[in-house]
């Protein structure tokens, strides 16, 4: 048969898990949240990361046709005016060297778009990552107060329960609190004060009560 | 093998009362090292996740950087190629050739050079991101740690307050039961048992009955002996039923004389509150 302090170990258990699965649930709440915002987020930086390599091949490529081209025109245009070996030569070094850099300057460009791009991801997940730790400290406060609150709660709640049980000459309770002398003490005191309810309940005997009133039941 | 004895100390009410405040603040620590323990764990897993991402990133710097650098390569060798073509058909001489070469070299080594700087700075950057997320977790366990602390040291505080009127509310139920021993803890041993007397004064039945006080002690209260006393002076020494808590100190049935002052023993085993 279950004891107050039975009741009360029960009643702590059940509160306690009912807070921790009431917090987990908030938790869980702003998580898939985040997830939701940083999915979205992190679609849309991969989808602009995405075209960045076609977009500079395009222009890389843009820049190999213009660079042959004007290879084509200076080298018809020495042919025509007879233009030395050397200078020739050193005019299609010139045009090379423009295309090189031209064409370094656009592959490094893409680099930095590409590391960008991939920070932006890396901010996002760091961002997500702090965001969710963030969300569990939240959760794990409010629990925690709530737990406090709880305990609290609870010994409010016993207390009461041994104040209304004492009214029926029961001190099991009180005996947690006070220690068993202290208990004894008060249901001794409570039989005095009502002997015939005492006895009524089988607390007392008829040669208890008789001590106590002076009569007989 | 004989047996020892042990003489367990019974707690008194104050020891037991005790009792509640050691397990609420027992109570508060656990509740707020398990926070700790979930908040620090929460950080880690954000820290773990970052740190990785960061050092995919720099992988990702090194594979990309290697990709262009190849690229950039790849382009420059096709034009050396159709350069040294152009040059040898137009029959340019060796000092011509070999100066085309270098020039071609060195237009290639800038290109590469360049990229490498931009790379380093970018494996530079996505170190200092890493340092960072190192040091921002160390100071967001810190953060945690304080935070515990103080969030622990008020739920403490409000505990100590709420057990102190704790404590004075269970002094006012237990004297009304006529003990007021922890009165003496709130007010000391002085004023605790002039509360006692004016409770014994008020409730002189309830106190005689419990062993609280002596017949004479009763009768000094009423003015009359208690009911179911004979007084040593009509028989001498006759104590109240058996359940009384005190017998003359002269001993049971001493008979005759006596008088009004004779000393009462309480019987400790029957109000062990008493003791």
């Amino acid at each position: 048969m279950a004891t107050i302090n039975d009741t009360l170990a029960q009643r702590q258990k059940e509160s306690a898990n009912q807070i921790g699965e009431l917090y987990n649930k908030q938790y869980n709440s702003q998580a898939a949240q985040l997830k939701t915002a940083y999915d979205k987020n992190v679609s849309d930086v991969q989808a602009a990361q995405a075209k960045i390599a076609p977009q500079y091949q395009t222009q890389a490529n843009q820049l190999a046709a213009q660079y042959e081209r004007n290879r084509r025109n200076a080298n018809l245009q020495a042919m025509n005016n007879g233009l030395g070996t050397g200078n020739a030569v050193q005019q299609q070094e010139a045009l090379n060297n423009q295309f090189q850099q031209n064409y370094a300057g656009l592959r490094a460009n893409e680099m930095a778009a590409q590391t960008e791009a991939g920070q932006k991801l890396v901010n996002l997940g760091t961002e997500y990552q702090n965001q969710l730790a963030a969300a569990r400290s939240e959760a794990e406060n409010k629990k925690a107060t709530a737990l406090v609150e709880d305990q609290n709660k609870q010994n409010t709640w016993y207390d009461e329960q041994a104040k209304t049980m004492a009214g029926f000459g029961n001190f099991s309770a009180y005996e947690k609190l006070y220690g068993k002398d202290a208990a004894d003490q008060m249901k001794e005191v409570w039989i005095i004060q009502n002997p015939r309810v005492a006895l009524g309940a089988g607390l007392i005997d008829a040669k208890k009560f008789k001590e106590i009133t002076g009569e007989n039941p | 093998m004989a047996e020892v004895a042990t003489t367990e100390k019974t707690p008194t009410v104050q020891e037991q009362m005790k009792t509640r405040e050691t397990d609420s603040q027992a109570g508060i620590n656990k509740i707020y090292e398990g926070n700790l323990t979930t908040q620090k764990q929460a950080l880690l897993d954000a820290y773990n996740a970052n740190t990785a991402a960061q050092a995919q990133q720099g992988q990702n710097i090194q594979q990309n950087y290697a990709g262009a650098n190849y690229d950039i390569g790849v382009q420059n060798a096709r034009n050396e190629n159709n350069l040294t073509q152009f040059a040898d058909l137009r029959g340019a001489n060796t000092a011509a050739g070999s100066q085309h070469r270098l020039n071609l070299g060195n237009a290639r080594a800038r290109a590469e050079n360049a990229l490498a700087y931009q790379q380093q700075q970018a494996l530079a950057e996505n170190q200092r991101q890493q340092q960072l997320t190192t040091q921002m977790y160390q100071n967001q366990v810190d953060a945690a740690f304080a935070d515990n602390d103080y969030k622990k040291a008020a739920a403490l505080l409000d505990d100590y307050n709420n057990q102190n009127t704790w404590r004075e509310q269970q002094a006012q139920i237990l004297a009304t039961y006529g003990n007021f021993d922890p009165y003496k803890d709130l007010y000391g041993n002085d004023a605790a048992a002039a509360m006692q007397k004016v409770w014994q004064a008020q409730n002189p039945d309830v106190a005689y009955r419990t062993g609280a006080i002596t017949p004479q002690q009763y009768k000094d209260i009423t003015g009359s002996w208690p009911a179911g006393y004979t007084p040593p002076s009509s028989g001498g020494g006759f104590y109240w039923g058996e359940n009384n808590g005190y017998v003359p100190t002269t001993g049971k049935g001493g008979g005759g004389g006596g008088g009004s002052s004779t000393p009462y023993t309480l019987i400790s085993s029957f109000f062990p509150w008493n003791k």
